[in-house]
């Protein structure tokens, strides 16, 4: 009964579908880049399904193989059976709305079960993540019996949007491993030491000024709002807002993130929200999406650093 | 000396900004911080060494990969037409502006953001639909056009960016969840998606001004 209300079940259910992937991508295209896109999603089921069995060097190692297979553009897309655009619409006039039920039973379960477990009395520190694994085991369900197909082709279909999104859905981990590893070697007592000659330390409002404004800043620099989330975080968001200080870190944090994005919505570097659009839409001017994003950005990350001031008890 | 630690920053920052291959830049930057701090490539002992501690990390946060259950579901629907439904739908919204028609998509694409899902997307949604649909009501597609292309793609910008985190198995929430982990915080994915909301209502008053004003502008232009 522990083990079925912890997340362990739901790792193994996700390493076995990533699995299952990999048969699929070595029979779709054994000879162009099909085995080393079933190496890279056996491997990663394997760390996901028994990662704790496995001893960690091993896993770091694993970690590394995998991000050195997309370095070295081995890894690609295939096909999927996908139906032709025709097809498709038909099929959508079909379903009608049916189509948006699996999606909405993700949110609709969690939110249930986190009611539930309140009525109930129930710890929810990890409840949440726990239904939102079943949610959506429910929710392929429910796909498979709307759209009346085999196993199979959910997971074609699954395989194909994954391998679109290619081995950047590991950059989440490795930047919260890389936050580790920052703090394992003190990087965020040297950066709060360095910026403390210019910002006072004790106060909130600088504080929360200087985590606000760093985020915007790294992730304009970097396009990347996740990779400054870990690299801030780290280095101003603890020394300078939460340390010491009897704070939510969840609004911080959560506030945080988003004054990220604003710093996205500047910057030429988010090549594919600022600059495809520019030539999606055959634009004259090349920074044209951005200067109309600005003094909205400008704005809104005003607002961030009041909010987080104002919620951090700043009054 | 103790400056050298830096370099892992620094690595990332110019490897990001160098538009190098992200997964390769975060790891070499991780492995580099872990040389400069002594740590040796493999742990003996109880020393944890620099690929212990990147196995350790990765296998911790595993809870960040949960999504990946959630793309079967999506792929499927997707389809089956999830997105050619969603494009049926918005193509029914009448609007007399433009301005009023991108606020209205921009808060669709925040609510299904809230959800998980992306309803939207510069080459799915904005060329082909809420372009064509935004030029539909311009008096004067001449000088207008420029502008309402910036416009549409901002819409689609705003409306991505500030509803996702609302969704608690989105990335963006996940990250949080496990960056502050490791930083030796507690943070709790329904607490972080509730404190999501006030960023995700003010994004959509902000962009209820900025579109009004953009149709008063234009309206000034062609009395």
């Amino acid at each position: 009964m522990s083990f079925l209300s912890g997340l362990e079940p739901i790792f193994i259910v996700t390493g076995l579908v990533l699995v299952a992937y990999s048969f699929f991508s070595l029979r779709d295209r054994p000879l162009k880049n099909g085995i080393p896109q079933a190496c890279f999603w056996f491997l990663l089921g394997t760390v996901m399904a028994a990662g704790p069995y496995i001893p960690h060097w091993l896993c770091g190692l694993i970690v590394l193989v995998l991000v050195a297979l997309d370095g070295a553009r081995l890894l690609g897309t295939g096909s999927y059976g996908e139906k032709s655009d025709k097809v498709r619409i038909q099929r959508a006039g079909q379903l009608r709305e049916r189509v948006f039920i699996p999606v909405l039973l993700v949110p609709l379960v969690v939110v249930a079960a986190l009611i539930a477990a309140r009525v109930l009395k129930i710890n929810t520190s990890t409840t949440a993540l726990v239904w939102l694994g079943y949610g959506t085991m429910a929710a392929c369900l429910a796909a498979m019996i709307i759209s009346r197909s085999r196993p199979a082709r959910l997971l074609q279909q699954g395989r194909r949007i994954s391998e679109i999104i290619g081995a950047v859905l590991l950059l989440p981990p490795l930047l919260a491993s890389l936050g580790l590893l920052f703090r394992e070697a003190g990087v965020g007592d040297i950066v709060a030491r360095f910026l403390s000659m210019v910002v006072p330390q004790n106060s909130l409002f600088a504080g929360c000024a200087v985590y606000c404004l760093g985020m915007a800043v790294f992730t304009f620099i970097m396009g990347n709002g996740f990779a400054a989330f870990a690299v801030i975080t780290a280095g101003i968001g603890v020394p300078f807002v939460l340390q010491g200080r009897d704070i939510d870190p969840n609004m911080i944090t959560a506030l945080a993130l988003t004054a990220g994005y604003c710093g996205t919505l500047m910057t030429p570097m988010a090549a594919n929200f600022n600059i495809v659009p520019v030539a999606l839409l055959e634009m004259k001017n090349r920074t044209g999406v951005i200067r109309f994003q600005v003094p909205f950005a400008l704005v809104l990350l005003g607002f961030h650093i009041m909010l987080m001031w104002l919620l951090a008890g700043g009054i | 000396m103790e400056y050298l630690k830096l370099l892992g920053i620094g690595i990332v920052v110019a490897g990001m900004a160098l538009r190098l291959n992200a997964g390769l830049v975060v790891s070499i930057a991780g492995v580099a911080t872990g040389l400069l701090a002594g740590m040796s490539l493999v742990g003996s002992g109880a020393e944890a060494g620099i690929l212990d501690s990147i196995g350790k990390s990765f296998v911790d946060a595993r809870v960040m990969l949960i999504f990946l259950l959630m793309l079967p579901m999506i792929g499927l629907m997707e389809d089956d037409g999830l997105r050619e439904r969603a494009r049926y739908l918005i193509s029914k919204l009448a609007s007399a502006t433009a301005g009023r028609l991108l606020w209205i998509y921009q808060l669709i694409r925040e609510i299904g953001g809230t959800m998980g899902i992306r309803l939207g997307g510069h080459e799915m949604m904005v060329r082909p639909l809420i372009y064509p649909m935004a030029l539909g009501t311009a008096q004067d597609p001449g000088t207008e056009e420029e502008n309402l292309k910036a416009a549409c793609s901002a819409a689609d910008n705003y409306g991505n960016f500030f509803g996702q985190n609302v969704f608690i198995g989105s990335p963006g929430v996940l990250l949080i969840y496990q960056v502050t982990a490791n930083l030796g915080y507690n943070t709790d994915l329904f607490y972080l998606a509730v404190w999501s909301v006030p960023v995700a209502v003010l994004a959509a008053v902000l962009g209820f001004f900025q579109f009004t004003l953009m149709d008063r502008k234009i309206r000034r232009k062609n009395p």
